[in-house]
């Protein structure tokens, strides 16, 4: 910063009035006045509130020396501002250095002061500090970004459950439909197959809207959980038994390997016990008859207080590049709601559930299929 | 032989009875189960197993008070009880000891482990 030096000589001729004077000293802007040279030889009280300086410690100072080498302002801001403003006004927003040395925005406007002879005599600046402005600006715009994400999301989100919504209800449309159209001429045979097929459907349709509902209230923040200490092997073994009859059907082995007697966490009985159904089921769902779905239980680390289950299939495994996506909603492996009970929400719910808790869910593939792992904080 | 033995499990928790009836069975030992401590005295007496597993922490009367009475009766005295705690405390595992415990095996533990370190307390044991 340049040392002050004494104002100018002809001081006298810009003295103006005093009614005038206590005007400019009661204004809460910052008024500056500066010689040709772009010296301050005024400014006003407010000075002190924006910029922290007593208005005569800044005499003599260059203009330059409350906005130069500030990253974010243009360069050689100063002489640019003087062109501008001969012969009209600078209207702009700049940064403004505080004699702290903090660095903060202004609106500045420049005028050019002309005395009778329309000689210039200086310049004018009048500037407000605009820090809180700028901050509801920034504001303003990330929620106005995130309210366009969420509109993007919204019509994705539409697209994509008119989708899911389609399949079962087309299968209701179709078999309905040849229901009424051959009335008495179907036999027992075919019209109990074909509202087998209506009912399936419907049901579909049923779970999917009850687990949308269920994502919604936990993501609000709505759903409510009853915490108590839950035993994850006791939780694992009973949906283990819950799973048995899809498991048999479909020839496929769950092996609960070497659990420990007891791993204590505190949460939800039911909703760790979903979180295993969930993961369970589409293991299952994915698997080749004769494999085996294995669930392996324990803690990351022993005594860190994180348990850690991983759930294994000898299925495909998932799509290279898909480990993150499919826990969003309406992603799965293969696209299609029809050959299971899932419809690309379970997942979505698993890792809600799991979050609210603090632990965490990932998916990759092992050496025989797909490998899911859950994190939970535990007791033990 | 061992294949006889029978197995007196005293827990309040089902997933546990579960757990272990399922390993004991697939060694062709049977296990009797309680969930309460006067159940499981009552199991005991009537039942006089081969080894009995308790929990520290049961419903109605605490694992201790349970271990004593069995100590107490003389004709259970014998009966080898191991415990099953959850709390990995020296002192805890010291006052069951003392009271006459063969073991204090903590839940943490998986539950092959478990077995095996059961079968070893039974009497005429092939592993013993």
């Amino acid at each position: 910063m340049s040392s002050p030096t004494s104002p100018p000589g002809k001081t006298s001729k810009y003295l103006p009035p005093a009614w005038f004077r206590r005007a400019i000293e009661s204004a809460r802007e910052t008024v500056v006045f500066t010689d040709t040279g772009r010296r301050i030889i005024y400014a006003n009280p407010a000075l002190r509130v924006s910029h922290g300086y007593a208005p005569e410690e800044v005499i003599g100072f260059s203009s330059t020396d409350l906005f130069g080498d500030i990253p974010g302002n243009p360069d050689d801001l100063g002489p640019k501002i003087a062109e501008e403003a001969v012969g009209g006004v600078w209207r702009g927003e700049v940064y403004n250095r505080r004699k702290d040395g903090s660095v903060f925005p202004v609106r500045l406007t420049v005028s050019t002061v002309y005395d009778a002879d329309l000689d210039i005599l200086g310049y004018i600046g009048i500037s407000t500090d605009i820090t809180e402005e700028k901050r509801r600006e920034a504001e303003l715009n990330l929620t106005l970004k995130q309210l366009r994400k969420a509109s993007d999301f919204k019509g994705e989100f539409i697209s994509t459950l008119s989708h899911e919504i389609r399949t079962p209800l087309t299968s209701i449309r179709a078999f309905s439909n040849i229901l009424l159209t051959m009335g008495d001429r179907a036999d027992e045979a075919t019209r109990r197959e074909f509202i087998g097929q209506i009912h399936a459907a419907s049901e579909r349709l049923n779970g999917m809207l009850n687990r949308m509902l269920e994502l919604a209230k936990i993501e609000s923040g709505e759903m409510s959980f009853n915490d108590e200490v839950v035993n994850l092997t006791g939780a694992a073994l009973e949906a283990v038994a819950d799973m048995q009859g899809l498991a048999l059907e479909k020839n496929v082995a769950i092996d609960l390997c070497n659990p420990p007697l007891e791993v204590r966490v505190v949460a939800d009985r039911d909703r760790i016990r979903e979180v295993f159904l969930n993961l369970l089921s589409n293991a299952i769902k994915y698997s080749p008859p004769g494999s085996t779905v294995s669930i392996e239980l324990g803690w990351k680390e022993k005594g860190k207080g994180a348990a850690e289950v991983r759930i294994r299939d000898q299925g495909p495994g998932i799509p290279d590049g898909m480990e993150e996506t499919i826990f969003e909603r309406f992603q799965q492996g293969d696209r299609s709601g029809e050959n299971g009970h899932g419809v690309g929400l379970g997942l979505a719910i698993c890792r809600e559930i799991l979050r609210h808790y603090g632990g965490g869910i990932r998916a990759g593939n092992g050496p025989e299929g797909a490998v899911f792992t859950f994190t939970l904080p535990s007791l033990t | 032989m061992r294949k006889n033995a029978v197995i007196l499990a005293i827990d309040d928790e089902e997933s546990i009875l579960t757990l272990l009836g399922i390993h004991f069975r697939g060694l062709g030992l049977a296990l009797e189960t309680a969930g309460t401590g006067e159940e499981g005295l009552r199991k005991a007496k009537a039942l006089k197993p081969d080894l009995i597993l308790l929990d520290v922490a049961l419903p109605d009367i605490t694992g201790l008070d349970a271990l004593q009475a069995l100590k107490e009766d003389p004709e259970l005295k014998r009966i080898p009880v191991i415990i099953l705690s959850g709390y990995p405390l020296e002192e805890a595992s010291n006052v069951f000891l003392e009271a006459g415990a063969a073991d204090y095996i903590l839940k943490t533990v998986r539950i092959r482990q478990v077995i095996e370190d059961v079968l070893s307390y039974l009497p005429a044991g092939e592993n013993q």
